[in-house]
């Protein structure tokens, strides 16, 4: 079983090479822009800054949508709620208790574009940022917290640790759900209880599993010299290049665009 | 066969890179945190047992040590004294004359004594090939920019080129344990222990490690104990170290050792199938040698009988 | 025939870049009473085709037939009782909170009295050999060959025509698998399972079975028994594969005197060892 682990996609772009960090203090400052606009002449400028970024980026168009698939269901759910509770003036549709006003109907589809302006908007973080230089680029950022002694070597190799032991934990997890299979484990139980219940055999095994890897591992990383982020060096060094001056300009550009659009409109 | 121990004084010869001066090891010693302690002061009063029990040999720089013994002998226990990751209850391991119980040589030592453990999928700590290799490399705070070229050797030397961007949960089992032994050998550790690195191959990849492990031993020079179960890996060895219940029962050549078929199997163990065979016939009045351990030498002994 | 399959081919993750044809059109038959070996290197699909046999995978094409019946999705489940499956390490599935609840564990389904358990219980303990005074321990508190033991009894508890094990000896000590090797035998000799041993230890394989199939790169490579199988050494080798010393021993000699008959089909020390007296008895003294 091989699970491709996050999505990193190695088409070798420009925002490929920058560095993790701006492109994370970029995705956040999209973030926040994404959120402060409000008409749908600032989504439509959004919109076309998202995508091409991804052409910039050279991520096939598929993409957009396979990142978008996994929230399609929360998004849709969310915009049916609104439309039947969200209040407004002019009335379009009418039956029984049932009406929908035409302000709920904008609402709704401007949270659908927020939602999947974010989403895309991350997704390219994690299509053109190998999981490596992801967690080395939230180390650098959260260095400055050392002074008040925010462990962020640590988290970074938690988090490192965690990306590299999730296909093992896929593979062990496919074998334990066959084994308990060839007992009798039945996982196809359509009561919830039942179903919850049918799930320890597997649980526990990979709990105990977890904790034998979690020694061998820390035994590994000891006797390979191991001892906390002091004094420790980094074979991937993080540099800004000219790369990231001119993307920083351009979210500066983009950003200055929404805050103008805002006060504006 | 027991080896007498030497009460002599620490004469500390130059040769002897790896000494092990009456080492016993009792994990019952080992607990500090609390909880332990305050099971200890109810005062029960437990027996000691002995993972190792007062254990003396030494080996010299570049020599290929086989270390043997059934499971749970303490052959592991043993491996893991060697490169400081535990202390000796009693005795002293030196490497390199420094002791091991010094709080002082504790890096040094897990530098210069490089180990390869037994699950590929547990000792591998970076998301890429490269990044593994890089990890000791790291630890020791080797200047960044001089890393690089380091790795590309460590890679090459276990013939992964083209490999260093790959994911580890791609290869196979024999791959990811020489991606262990190149984060070990980029190092550049004087010792390396191979602690049943090979247990959980297919013939392939134990090939391919032992080929890599044998290379290290003969190309750098580079003193390797090797843990297995697989008496074919034994074969190669210059010395073999056989340890029964924490103790050192014996050690000699691999023909010495498997010429005593009774002792093996007492100890757990079996001797090569050509060896037994050669066992077998001798106890039908044929008159064969004991210490033969490969095929080759097999069919040199048997032509000459058969052809008279 | 206790089981046939037919024509049988597997992809793994079909139209993803990671697509791997792992079974290409396999067919065999195993019968009552047999002890198959299945060997082959690490990928050669062996352990994907024994998945088969009791539907933890389905087959894209091809058929599984065990007591003449099709293997498909309305029976899967009556059939999966009649093939037990013994996973790689397969003390890590172990779960419960004593011996006997997890040997009981796959009698869930049948709806027996507490006597009837307590019956097959003992019975499936007692034929992996275990200590039955064992069975109200926790299972962390056995050892390593122990723990594999009560998941083989776990699996035979369910009382399978067929037991499938997948590498039962791997991580043990050459007593320990000559051990669990034995009690496996004997679940054929006493118990009359048909047993199933996939492995890429020649020697187990020579040791214990009467019929081998040695798979390659998604096909059958060869099939009959180990005598036959391993005179074909120089290609068990190219594919990755050990041919036991004995076998080596008897090639390299029957090569050098090509005028005394010598029988290449020899792999065990019992009849190398009668060969090799009469070969010298006969000629030398």
């Amino acid at each position: 079983m091989t699970i491709s682990l996050g999505q990193y996609i190695p088409t070798k772009s420009v925002v490929h090479r920058a560095d993790p960090r701006t492109k994370f203090l970029a995705m956040i400052g999209y973030m926040v822009a994404v959120m402060l606009i409000e008409t749908f002449i600032g989504y439509g400028i959004a919109t076309l800054f998202v995508i091409s970024v991804y052409l910039v980026a050279k991520l096939p168009m598929k993409y957009v949508f396979k990142s978008i698939r996994p929230v399609i269901y929360i998004v849709l759910f969310t915009m049916l709620i609104n439309l039947f509770i969200h209040d407004g003036h002019t009335v379009w549709f009418s039956w029984r208790f049932i009406t929908i006003y035409k302000e709920s109907v904008f609402y709704c589809i401007k949270i659908m574009l927020r939602v999947i302006l974010l989403v895309m908007g991350a997704s390219v973080l994690t299509y053109t940022t190998a999981s490596t230089s992801l967690t080395d680029g939230l180390e650098s950022l959260m260095s400055p917290l050392k002074i008040i002694r925010f462990p962020a070597h640590d988290i970074a190799m938690m988090m490192s640790i965690a990306l590299r032991f999730i296909p093992t934990f896929a593979d062990e997890l496919d074998r334990i759900v066959k084994a308990q299979m060839a007992r009798g484990a039945d996982f196809d139980s359509k009561n919830i209880i039942k179903k919850v219940r049918s799930y320890i055999p597997v649980l526990i095994p990979l709990f105990v599993s977890a904790w034998r890897r979690a020694a061998d591992l820390a035994n590994a990383m000891n006797a390979r010299g191991y001892r906390g982020g002091e004094g420790r060096t980094k074979y991937r060094v993080l540099k800004f290049t000219l790369i990231d001056l001119v993307m920083a300009i351009i979210m500066i550009l983009f950003i200055s665009l929404i805050v103008i659009l805002r006060i504006l409109l | 066969m027991r080896k007498p121990i030497t009460k002599s004084l620490f004469v500390l010869v130059m040769d002897d890179y790896i000494k092990y001066e009456n080492v016993s090891y009792s994990y019952e010693y080992d607990y500090e945190d609390s909880e332990e302690e305050e099971l200890n002061d109810m005062n029960v009063p437990r027996s000691i047992s002995y993972a190792v029990k007062n254990i003396s040999f030494s080996v010299k720089k570049g020599e290929f040590i086989a270390i043997i013994g059934r499971n749970g002998s303490g052959k592991s226990t043993l491996a893991r004294l060697t490169n400081a990751l535990i202390q000796p209850t009693e005795g002293k391991v030196y490497i390199n004359s420094k002791d091991t119980s010094d709080p002082e040589n504790l890096w040094n030592i897990r530098s210069s004594v490089g180990m390869v453990f037994q699950n590929p999928d547990n000792q591998i700590i970076g998301t890429t090939v490269e990044d593994d290799v890089a990890f000791g490399l790291e630890n020791l705070g080797v200047p960044s920019e001089k890393m690089k070229a380091i790795i590309d050797e460590a890679i090459h030397f276990v013939g992964l080129d083209g490999f260093s961007e790959k994911e580890p949960h791609l290869l196979s089992g024999g791959q990811k344990q020489r991606v262990a032994i190149a984060g070990v050998i980029a190092m550049r550790p004087d010792v390396i222990i191979l602690d049943e690195a090979t247990a959980m191959l297919d013939p392939i990849g134990r090939k391919e490690v032992m080929s890599v492990v044998r290379r290290l031993n003969k190309e750098e020079n580079i003193t390797v104990l090797h843990i297995t179960h697989h008496m074919d890996e034994v074969a190669d060895a210059d010395r073999v170290i056989l340890i029964d219940e924490g103790a050192l029962l014996a050690t000699g050549t691999p023909k010495e050792l498997f010429s005593q078929g009774d002792m093996m199997r007492k100890a757990g163990l079996e001797v090569p199938q050509i060896t037994r065979l050669f066992e077998l016939l001798r106890e039908s009045g044929v008159d064969l040698p004991k210490d033969v351990i490969n095929v080759d030498d097999a069919v040199c002994i048997l032509e000459k009988i058969i052809e008279k | 025939m206790l089981l046939r399959v037919e024509n049988l081919s597997y992809t793994y993750m079909k139209g993803t870049p990671f697509e791997k044809k792992a079974l290409d059109d396999v067919s065999l038959e195993i019968e009552k009473g047999d002890f198959v070996g299945i060997i082959g290197h690490t990928g050669c699909g062996k352990s994907t085709l024994v998945q088969h046999f009791n539907g933890l995978l389905k087959p894209d094409s091809g058929n599984i037939y065990i007591n003449d019946q099709c293997v498909n999705n309305s029976n899967i489940k009556v059939l999966r009782k009649s093939v037990g499956f013994v996973f790689q390490y397969p003390e890590h599935q172990l779960f419960e909170a004593t011996v006997y609840k997890d040997i009981a564990f796959g009698l869930k389904g049948e709806k027996l009295t507490k006597a009837e358990e307590r019956q097959r219980v003992i019975k499936a303990a007692t034929a992996v050999g275990l200590d039955l005074s064992l069975l109200d321990n926790s299972i962390y508190d056995l050892s390593g060959g122990q723990k594999r033991r009560v998941a083989v009894a776990g699996v035979i508890v369910m009382n399978p025509d067929i037991l499938v094990l997948d590498e039962p000896a791997a991580g043990l000590d050459p007593i320990g698998r000559d051990e669990i090797l034995n009690f496996i035998k004997n679940l054929r000799d006493e118990y009359g399972i048909t047993i199933i041993l996939v492995s890429h230890s020649m020697d187990d394989v020579a040791k214990y079975t009467n019929k081998v199939i040695v798979m390659n790169d998604g096909k059958i490579e060869m099939i009959g028994a180990p005598g036959k199988v391993f005179t074909n050494a120089a290609r068990l080798r190219e594919i990755g594969l050990d041919v036991p010393q004995i076998t080596t021993l008897f090639a390299k000699l029957s090569e050098k005197f090509p005028e005394y008959n010598i029988n290449r089909e020899v792999f065990t020390l019992e009849d190398a060892k009668a060969a090799l007296l009469k070969l010298i008895g006969g000629e030398g003294k």
